[in-house]
C-alpha cells in the first residue's frame, strides 16, 4: 500500500492569494521546489551512506510530492509525500521519508538563514542553490512563500529578496533570472537564428524567438522603422549587479499603440539632472513606474493617449487637443498631485482643477471630463 | 516666467534651427512661430534679450497667475499650430 504523509504546508502571502486561490504560474514554483527537495534528499542519502556511490533504484521513482488540498482562509497548499511500496528485487527497503524530511528541513534552514542575511552554504550546495533561480520567480513585490509558516517568529520567507540572496550565494552564480516586462523597438530579427534584438531606452537586449511569436516579431521589425514599438513579457537574465543582460525566453509579445504611455514614460528614464538648460530635474524612476501603473489601472483604453512631456521640475505634463479644446494635466512627481486646465480657444471658456492622482475618484473625474471634451462614448 | 524664442527679424528659420542644434547642442523636431502683435493681443510683452546671444528674445509671462499662464500659452500654441510648421526636421 502506498504511504502518504503530510509533508509541507507553505503559506502564500500577498494580495493575489487573499481570495483563497493560487495563480497557475505559482504552481511552477512548487514544481521547482519538488525538484530541489528530490536532489537534496539524494544528497542526504549519499552523505549518510558513504559506502554507496549511487542512489538506489527506486529511491526517487517511488516518491512523489502532491498538492492534496488548500487550507481554507488563505492560500496554503497542502503538500503530501507519497511513497509507493518497495517493489523489485531489493532485499533492503529504504525509508526515503527520512531523507526527504531532512531535505525539506535543509531547504527551510537555508531560506531562514537567507532571511537573516546569514551564510546558507552549510545547508545546501551550490548546485542546490541554483534551483532558487526558478523557485519563487513568479512572486511579485510584497509577496512571499513561507516555508515554515507554523513558526511565526521564523517562518522562512522566500520572497524576491531572499530568492536573489540564495541564488547569488552559489559561488559559481553569474547572475539570476527574473520575470520582465519591457517596451521597446525591434531593431533586428533573424529567422535562421531564431533571435531578435530589442532596443529599450539606454540598452539593447537580445532574446530568442519561439515559433508562435515569429510573425509578430517580424511585423514589429518592419514597423520599428516608423518608431512603433512592442511590449514583451518573458524571463530576463540579470548579472550579479542586477543589470539586465539578455532575454532567456519570450512569453508574450504585442504591438504597442504609437502613443503608448508606458513607452513614452520609459524615454524619460534617460533624463539626467540638469537635462534642461543645465537646470532640469530628472523624474525619479520609481515615480515613472508609479505613473505608468496608474495610467494602466485607471485610464480607459477608449480615450486617446495623451502627448507626454517631461517638465523642468521633474514632473510630467500630459496634453490633449480636440477641435477647439486644448487640455493639459501638469503632474507633480513625487507628490502625485496634478493641475488640470482646459481651454476652448474659440470661446475662451476655460476650467481648472487640482487633482490627487492617488485617488481613484479623481481619475474617474478626469476620464469623465476627457470623454466629454474629446467626444468619446464609453 | 519667460519663454525663450528666436527673433525672426534677425534670423531665418533655417539659421535658427542650425544655431539651436549645432551651437546650443539641443535636439529639435521643428519650428513654430507667432508674431509680436499676436503676443501683444494676449497682453504678453515681447522683448529682445541679447544676453545669451544677439538673436535671443523672450515672451514674458511674468506676473500672471497659473490659470492665465495656461490660457495664454494654449492660445499661442493654437495660433502657431494654425500657421503651421516653419520647418520640420
Amino acid at each position: 500500500m502506498p504511504e502518504t504523509i503530510e509533508f509541507l504546508s507553505p503559506r502564500l502571502v500577498g494580495n493575489r492569494f487573499d481570495q483563497h486561490s493560487i495563480p497557475l504560474e505559482v504552481l511552477k514554483d512548487l514544481s521547482a521546489l519538488e525538484e530541489l527537495i528530490v536532489e537534496v534528499a539524494k544528497w542526504h542519502y549519499l552523505r549518510a551512506n558513504k559506502d554507496r556511490k549511487r542512489i538506489p533504484k527506486g529511491f526517487v521513482d517511488q516518491v512523489s510530492l502532491k498538492v492534496t488540498g488548500i487550507y481554507e482562509g488563505s492560500a496554503i497548499p497542502l503538500i503530501a509525500l507519497t511513497i509507493a511500496s518497495a517493489v523489485g528485487d531489493t532485499l533492503f527497503p529504504i525509508d526515503q521519508r527520512e531523507y526527504f524530511e531532512k531535505a525539506r528541513d535543509s531547504v527551510i534552514a537555508a531560506v531562514d538563514a537567507a532571511e537573516r542575511n546569514l551564510p546558507v552554504n552549510e545547508f545546501l550546495t551550490d548546485s542546490h542553490l541554483a534551483y532558487f533561480d526558478r523557485i519563487g520567480r513568479s512572486l511579485r513585490e510584497g509577496e512571499s512563500l513561507e516555508l515554515n509558516a507554523a513558526n511565526r517568529q521564523r517562518p522562512a520567507r522566500l520572497n524576491r529578496s531572499t530568492r536573489k540572496y540564495l541564488t547569488l550565494a552559489a559561488a559559481s552564480a553569474e547572475g539570476y533570472t527574473d520575470e520582465v516586462s519591457l517596451r521597446g523597438i525591434v531593431t533586428e530579427a533573424s529567422v535562421r537564428k531564431n533571435s531578435f534584438e530589442l532596443q529599450v531606452p539606454g540598452l539593447v537586449i537580445r532574446g530568442p524567438i519561439s515559433p508562435e511569436h515569429m510573425e509578430t516579431i517580424l511585423d514589429a521589425l518592419k514597423k520599428g522603422t516608423a518608431g512603433i514599438g512592442v511590449s514583451v513579457q518573458g524571463i530576463g537574465r540579470f548579472n550579479r549587479k542586477g543589470q539586465l543582460s539578455s532575454l532567456e525566453s519570450l512569453e508574450h509579445v504585442s504591438m504597442l499603440d504609437p502613443m503608448d504611455v508606458g513607452a513614452r514614460l520609459d524615454e524619460f528614464r534617460l533624463l539626467r539632472k540638469g537635462w534642461f538648460e543645465g537646470k532640469g530635474i530628472a523624474p525619479p524612476a520609481s515615480e515613472l513606474d508609479w505613473l505608468t501603473d496608474a495610467f494602466d489601472a485607471n485610464y480607459s483604453v477608449a480615450l486617446p493617449s495623451p502627448y507626454l512631456f517631461p517638465t523642468a521640475d521633474g514632473g510630467v505634463i500630459a496634453e490633449w487637443t480636440a477641435g477647439p479644446w486644448e487640455i493639459s494635466l501638469d503632474i507633480e512627481l513625487p507628490g502625485r498631485k496634478a493641475y488640470w486646465h482646459a481651454l476652448n480657444v474659440q470661446t475662451d471658456d476655460d476650467n481648472e482643477r487640482e487633482l490627487d492622482l492617488r485617488q481613484a475618484s479623481d481619475w474617474i473625474w478626469l476620464s469623465g471630463e476627457l470623454a466629454k471634451l474629446l467626444g468619446v462614448n464609453f | 516666467m519667460k519663454l525663450s524664442v528666436y527673433d525672426g527679424d534677425q534670423m531665418t528659420p533655417e539659421e535658427a534651427f542650425e544655431h539651436f542644434t549645432s551651437v546650443l547642442q539641443q535636439q529639435s523636431v521643428g519650428e513654430l512661430a507667432v508674431t509680436v502683435s499676436e503676443c501683444e493681443s494676449l497682453d504678453l510683452k515681447v522683448e529682445s534679450d541679447p544676453a545669451p546671444f544677439p538673436e535671443h528674445a523672450i515672451i514674458d509671462f511674468t506676473g500672471l497667475g497659473r490659470k492665465d499662464v495656461e490660457s495664454k500659452g494654449k492660445k499661442l500654441k493654437s495660433i502657431a499650430d494654425a500657421r503651421g510648421w516653419l520647418l520640420q526636421a
